[in-house]
């Protein structure tokens, strides 16, 4: 359990950012992104909370999540940040929260950010999977083997989607010097760690952000490829 | 943790899975154990239509209120998921428990429109109940099958789906739903069979049993009457009114949706029913007499909804919100007390004058948007023909007063086809509109205008005569007909002076035709139905999945003349299918304002005088107020 922080308006005479840490279980997995932070905006109201609105004619909540989520994941730790302009302590904004939560939804944590903390997306790193395979989907091959292997190898070249290049390729039109929609990469770079475990899922730890994100996908996908699959 | 009915790799196969897994705030769970009687209650749209609608969560809190009752929602399942649950033989699950609907009690069934009725066949076929109520066994013992109740709207003229239901609960369902259901929980514990509990529920007012009645027609293939088939089959159905709305349940906790919905705010039910008495809104008829609410009781709602919700707008719902007495003052409480709070407030459905732009200004900053007005018919001649009581003046005054306020965006709404109308009528239309964005220039001098150019949207849809309305004896005009109309009021537009400032929309025709059938049908209608869901009609009122050709195909081999429902000028001695129901307002006053609306005489509203309507029996609302019920009015 996090350590309960005294928030206090009177302390810091201006609005203070709130880093939220909640988890995702069960049916609500399948919530897309964008609806996730329309149900906090909500949630934030519903309990109550002092959050600090943005100007403008049309205000909203000062709000910013540090990364997406792909609908079906379910997740132990999601993060963002909330401007709030008064809260007793991280316990009360955590047990205001979770007394108005939608079924497999958890506030696991909250902390209050120094004034000069980067924002929550700005501040990932790196990110941790546990990859499961349904009944009937499981590898049929020596996944173990196989992640000894990756892990031994000096490198992992892939090829990868380029987005941005992928986009330009629309706009130059016919021009002969079109850049490649995918790029080499590494992958043996951003994989931090990999094994697996004894209940037969795969674990890794891949670098995140905004900067190289790497989806698990990624990965599974290289290990099928190195299996011959 | 709840599991889905629906495997992983389906929910992330389908569009907006969150459609389907339920579990949202305030949707309620229950122990099926501790449970007497399972509703599934249905919209029969997809889920953000269906969310949207206030009627179902009305029910929704009162039934789940009652600790022996558990009810939860179905919705229709998209395309892409019907075909998968057809493919894989996936019985529907109602939301909140993900158990098959078939294995419920209850599945009610909401019809808010016509083009919803291939859906009801949708919701039945996939939950694996027989589309027809009389291939469900009259014997089986109850909870073998669920009862399936419709109700809403089309509920006062359910002959064309009446087949496909075992009863109807015409009129308000807050008034009669405790007495039914107390029928089945002791019918069933007796050991009683489906039949005993239809026998039982036929005495309860408001109940229709339509297997208990067979229908009879004449020669030339008007409807003549009907039969009665069993010994409890009452006469007439009174619809059920629920008198002391301040008292009556209402969603104090509402579902909130995880995804965007039509209707993704706080709706507060300022009244019910109208004053007004506009001949072709059914609505303005069905719901009558009209009954307030009192203001702390709406105050109330307010904060209890805003904090059970969190939703940041409030929206006030009524057939016309200005008739509503304490208007002025509950807006302003609602500013008052929500100004600081970031929480909007929408006012749908205003009457635009002085009192309406007041209200304006204090709810929304300076932010101008669109102001719509709804004059419905082009003409004056034409506007008191529908009794519409809203003057060119009014329009004119109205709008000027928006011009001046720094509004540049009006919205117009019309309807095309009605009773009597002649190209004049149409091209008033265009005049009107023309004539609005005139007044601009008229009202705003040219330094003020910043560049900015007025702009006047009109929109018309086809007229459609419904049931309980004075116009249910006229005809409706033919497709090409109303297609011709629409492109008289285009051309005209377009060689009006102001025509830059102009813009007009239209809807398809073929759907009118068709609602028009449903709307004025009777029994026979519903074989066509079944037909053209058997060639895979659904979800009519989507433009992407309506086929003209296959419903033209039902009717030829039902040998049903779709003309014969929409373009007759039906007889004044003429039974209707629906005459059976008595909605208070009797068919004597339709008739009288029929025959008014022929010489374009205006009735005044409710307010203003009583026409002696017959909605006075239920004792009720506006009648009550004393010395205002007159025993007739003149003509
Ligand atoms: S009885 Fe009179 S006051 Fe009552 S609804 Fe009818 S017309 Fe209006």
């Amino acid at each position: 359990m996090a350590p309960e922080y005294v928030l206090c308006r009177e302390r810091y005479l201006k609005d203070m950012r709130l880093r939220i840490r909640f988890s995702k279980h069960g049916p609500v997995r399948y919530i897309g992104h964008l609806d996730i932070q329309r149900y906090f905006q909500r949630l934030n109201r519903r309990s109550g909370l002092k959050v600090v609105y943005s100007e403008g004619f049309s205000p909203h909540q000062r709000m910013s999540f540090a990364m997406p989520l792909s609908v079906g994941c379910e997740s132990d730790a999601e993060y963002f940040d909330l401007e709030v302009s008064e809260a007793a302590s991280s316990g009360a904004v955590i047990n205001a929260m979770n007394s108005h939560q939608a079924e497999g939804i958890l506030v696991t944590g909250c902390v209050l950010l120094p004034d000069n903390a980067q924002n929550a997306m700005a501040s990932v790193r790196a990110a941790d999977y546990t990859v499961s395979f349904r009944t009937g989907y499981e590898p049929g091959f020596d996944m173990e083997a196989v992640v000894a292997a990756f892990n031994a190898s000096d490198s992992y070249i892939i090829l990868k989607e380029n987005k941005k290049a992928a986009k330009k390729k629309r706009s130059f039109r016919g021009s002969d010097t079109e850049p490649p929609a995918f790029k080499e990469l590494d992958l043996k770079k951003y994989v931090y760690g990999l094994c697996t475990k004894e209940d037969n899922t795969v674990f890794m730890r891949v670098s995140a952000g905004s900067a190289d994100n790497i989806k698990p996908e990624l990965v599974i996908k290289a290990l099928y490829e190195k299996a011959g699959k | 943790m709840r599991k889905t009915a629906l495997s992983d790799e389906i929910l992330l196969s389908v569009e907006h899975p969150e459609r389907y897994i339920g579990g949202e705030i305030n949707s309620v769970q229950k122990n099926k154990e501790d449970i007497a009687v399972r509703f599934a209650m249905c919209f029969p749209d997809v889920y953000e239509i269906g969310m949207s609608h206030l009627g179902i969560q009305i029910l929704y809190e009162m039934f789940n209120k009652r600790t022996d009752v558990w009810c939860e929602r179905v919705y229709s399942p998209w395309l892409d998921l019907d075909r998968i649950m057809r493919e894989k033989h996936i019985p529907l699950f109602a939301l909140e428990s993900q158990d098959p609907v078939r294995c419920f009690d209850f599945l009610g069934i909401t019809l808010q429109y016509e083009m919803c009725y291939t859906n009801v066949l949708q919701i039945l076929d996939l939950s694996d109940i027989p589309l027809k109520a009389s291939e469900r066994d009259p014997d089986a013992p109850l909870g073998e099958c669920p009862i399936v109740i419709g109700g809403g709207p089309c509920a006062y003229n359910p002959e064309p789906v009446a087949p496909f239901f075992d009863m109807f609960y015409i009129g308000e369902g807050e008034r009669r739903y405790d007495e039914l259901l107390e029928l089945y929980i002791s019918v069933k514990k007796q050991g009683g069979t489906r039949l005993d509990f239809l026998e039982g529920a036929a005495h309860i007012e408001g109940i229709y049993i339509p297997s208990f009645y067979k229908p009879v027609y004449n020669d030339d293939g008007t409807y003549a009457g009907r039969e009665k088939l069993d010994r409890y089959a009452p006469d007439r159905v009174v619809k059920a009114v629920c008198t002391g709305l301040d008292d009556a349940p209402y969603p104090l906790k509402p579902v909130v949706p995880f995804i965007k919905v039509t209707q993704d705010r706080v709706v507060l039910e300022i009244q019910r029913g109208c004053i007004r008495g506009c001949r072709f809104c059914q609505a303005g008829m069905i719901y009558r007499p009209v009954r307030e609410k009192s203001l702390d009781t709406l105050k109330g709602y307010a904060k209890a909804m805003v904090e059970a919700t969190g939703d940041d707008e409030i929206s006030l719902s009524s057939l016309s919100s200005s008739d509503y007495s304490k208007i002025a003052e509950l807006v302003k409480w609602l500013v008052e007390t929500y100004k600081d709070k970031f929480i909007n407030i929408s006012l749908p459905s205003l009457r635009i004058d002085h009192v309406f732009l007041e209200m304006m200004e204090t709810v929304q900053d300076s932010k101008k948007g669109s102001l719509t007005f709804a004059p419905e018919a082009g003409s004056q001649r034409m506007r008191d023909v529908i009794n519409k009581g809203i003057t060119e003046e009014d329009i004119m005054q109205g709008s000027a007063i928006c011009f001046t306020a720094g509004y540049s965006k009006v919205k117009l709404y019309f309807m095309l086809g009605l009773p009597g109308e002649t190209d004049e009528d149409v091209t008033a239309i265009a005049h009107l509109a023309n004539g609005v964005a005139m007044n601009y220039f008229d009202t705003v001098p040219k330094e003020e205008r910043k560049g900015i150019r007025v702009q006047v949207t009109s929109s018309t849809s086809f007229f459609v005569p419904k049931p309980f309305t004075p116009f249910q004896w006229s005809a409706m005009d033919t497709p090409d007909e109303f297609l011709r109309k629409a492109h008289l009021v285009n051309e005209t537009m377009e060689n009006e002076p102001n025509h830059k400032s102009l813009k007009y929309q239209y809807h398809e025709s073929d759907l009118s035709k068709l609602e028009g059938v449903f709307a004025r049908g009777d029994r026979r209608v519903a074989e066509v139905i079944l037909t053209a869901y058997g060639k895979g009609c659904m979800y009519d009122s989507w433009t992407e999945s309506f086929d003209s050709v296959k419903w033209d195909e039902a009717f030829r081999e039902c040998g049903l003349d779709a003309g014969f429902y929409t373009l007759r000028e039906r007889p004044l001695d003429e039974s209707f299918p629906w005459d059976f129901i008595d909605i208070g307002v009797t068919k004597d006053f339709l008739e009288k304002e029929y025959l008014r609306s022929k010489e374009a005489l205006i009735t005044p509203n409710c307010r203003d005088k009583c026409s002696g309507c017959g909605a006075a029996r239920f004792g009720t609302g506006i009648c009550t107020v004393p010395g205002k019920v007159s025993e007739g009015y003149e003509a």
